[in-house]
């Protein structure tokens, strides 16, 4: 299944507001993972398990530590999807 | 040289009977009950319905999503403890920075357990196991969040002696600043047992009120139709202090902490022995160098089961014989909070002695005569109180006694 961009960032945007427990207005894509949304490497974990489960792709952990908005999380999601293709 | 003298001068609470130590000590006083219907889950088949719980408890008002995500609600409780002892001991910068922290807790955090579990054994294989599993119910997570919370960076345990934690982190607190390692210390004691799963296992011990009277009726401590103690959550933090810092820091101590003993049974994991309870008393006394005749009040241990009751009566009774001062036994409104109890019932021992009030003690009467108690008042009673005793016994067999002196 192809999923669009767009379908992507909704996907991103829901997963991280539920598990930060924020509520969906407060998550947008220029938000700082950490200094908007307050991302601990912990959350991250849970995150990116959520979104391995939405998805169906492994994320590096690592690289994922490294991104510093919501909208790099969407386009390393995009890249990792258009790779696994 | 001496040990150094150690005086309470700040405390906080968050139970059953107030989120602060001003609506507590209204509550506790007045003869409110804590022990309400379980409504947070379904209790059912459990035959014990009632629970002292903190009602319309809203972390979001106290804690950031963040610290909720972290922190489970023996921790929430703890903090929100530490926070009002904190503030009443109006410590801060360097001399919080080099504050020492050691808090009790007999269970901690107990909740994350299920959700990994049922990850791991449900036939929902999508379930993921939470990031924060292991942060959350590590019993050490509410002294390492008292020390990030407030940057205390003096020495921080965690003290598991069942239910007489509480009162042993207290003890081993003063001992540190009796030994002049540190000026000040924050220490007490949480938990937040009230589940389901700990509901139906402490209940297949045989041990938990099943009555069937209204909530505030079940709890009974020393009375002849006593049928067990009922759980209950909450915290409660005091922030010790030596002599000399109070003089610098012209802060008005509360009361001072005179005496502390802690021993264990090392007879039996959950029966209480005479002989070991009735030494933890006499070593408190000794250590506080007081006689019996000199105490004015006891703050009992009462859980309400037939053998612990009859037990603390009888080292009552060989102890102090037919002088047996005013008691009060506040299980009898909050329940029993395990780890957090004993250190809620020291708060109770320095109110009594704050406000020269013995607290009642409800639905203690008919009194079974095997505890020898039969002063135990469903209203409070106004006492001229210069020293508290407060007991606390636990399974393990680990006693823990702490005495308290007005400062006036």
């Amino acid at each position: 299944m192809q999923l669009s961009e767009e379908k992507i960032r909704e996907v991103c945007l829901k997963t991280i507001a539920r598990e930060l427990d924020l509520p969906a207005e407060e998550v947008k894509l220029n938000s700082n993972l950490r200094d908007d949304l307050d991302l601990t490497s912990l959350d991250a974990m849970n995150v990116i398990m959520a979104l391995e489960d939405e998805f169906g792709q492994e994320a590096d952990i690592e690289q994922i530590l490294e991104l510093k908005t919501v909208q790099q999380l969407v386009d390393y999601l995009l890249n990792l999807l258009q790779q696994s293709k | 040289m001496g040990r150094k003298r150690v005086f309470v001068t700040g405390m906080g609470i968050f139970c059953p009977l107030g989120s602060e130590i001003k609506e507590f000590w209204n509550n506790l006083s007045h003869g409110k009950s804590g022990v309400h219907h379980i409504t947070k889950f379904d209790p059912t088949p459990s035959l014990t319905r009632f629970a002292g719980v903190i009602q319309n408890y809203d972390p979001k008002s106290y804690f950031s999503p963040r610290e909720q995500r972290s922190c489970e609600a023996f921790v929430q409780y703890g903090l929100l403890a530490a926070r009002e002892a904190i503030a009443q001991a109006e410590v801060n910068g360097p001399d919080l920075s080099k504050c020492s922290v050691v808090v009790g807790t007999g269970i901690g955090g107990i909740v994350s357990y299920k959700p990994a579990y049922d990850a791991l054994y449900l036939p929902d294989k999508n379930r993921k196991i939470n990031a924060f599993t292991i942060p959350k119910m590590m019993n050490n997570a509410l002294s390492a969040q008292i020390a990030i919370e407030h940057g205390c960076e003096g020495r921080n345990f965690t003290v598991n002696t069942a239910c007489s934690s509480g009162a042993n982190a207290i003890g081993i607190g003063a001992e540190w600043l009796q030994a002049g390692l540190y000026d000040r210390v924050i220490c007490g004691g949480a938990e937040a047992p009230v589940t389901y799963e700990l509901l139906r296992t402490w209940e297949a011990m045989g041990v938990l009120s099943r009555s069937k009277e209204t909530p505030e009726r079940v709890c009974k401590p020393f009375a002849m139709d006593r049928d067990g103690f009922v759980l209950s959550e909450g915290a409660a933090m005091i922030v010790l202090e030596v002599e000399e810092s109070c003089t610098r820091r012209n802060q008005s101590p509360i009361a001072e902490l005179i005496g502390f003993a802690s021993n264990c049974d090392a007879e039996s994991l959950t029966s209480p022995e005479l002989e070991g309870v009735s030494h933890a008393i006499q070593k408190a006394l000794k250590d506080a160098e007081i006689s019996p005749i000199d105490v004015d009040c006891i703050n009992l241990h009462g859980t309400g089961t037939k053998l612990n009751d009859q037990t603390e009566g009888a080292a009552i009774k060989k102890i102090f014989d037919d002088r047996i001062p005013l008691c009060s036994a506040s299980k009898s409104q909050l329940g029993h909070s395990m780890g957090a109890a004993s250190a809620i019932e020291a708060v109770v021992s320095v109110l009594s002695i704050q406000h020269q009030i013995v607290p009642p003690s409800l639905n203690c009467q008919p009194a079974d005569p095997a505890c020898h108690l039969q002063n135990l008042y469903p209203v409070s009673r106004k006492h001229k109180i210069q020293n508290v005793l407060s007991n606390s016994f636990a399974f393990g067999g680990s006693n823990a006694c702490l005495v308290f002196r007005s400062c006036n």
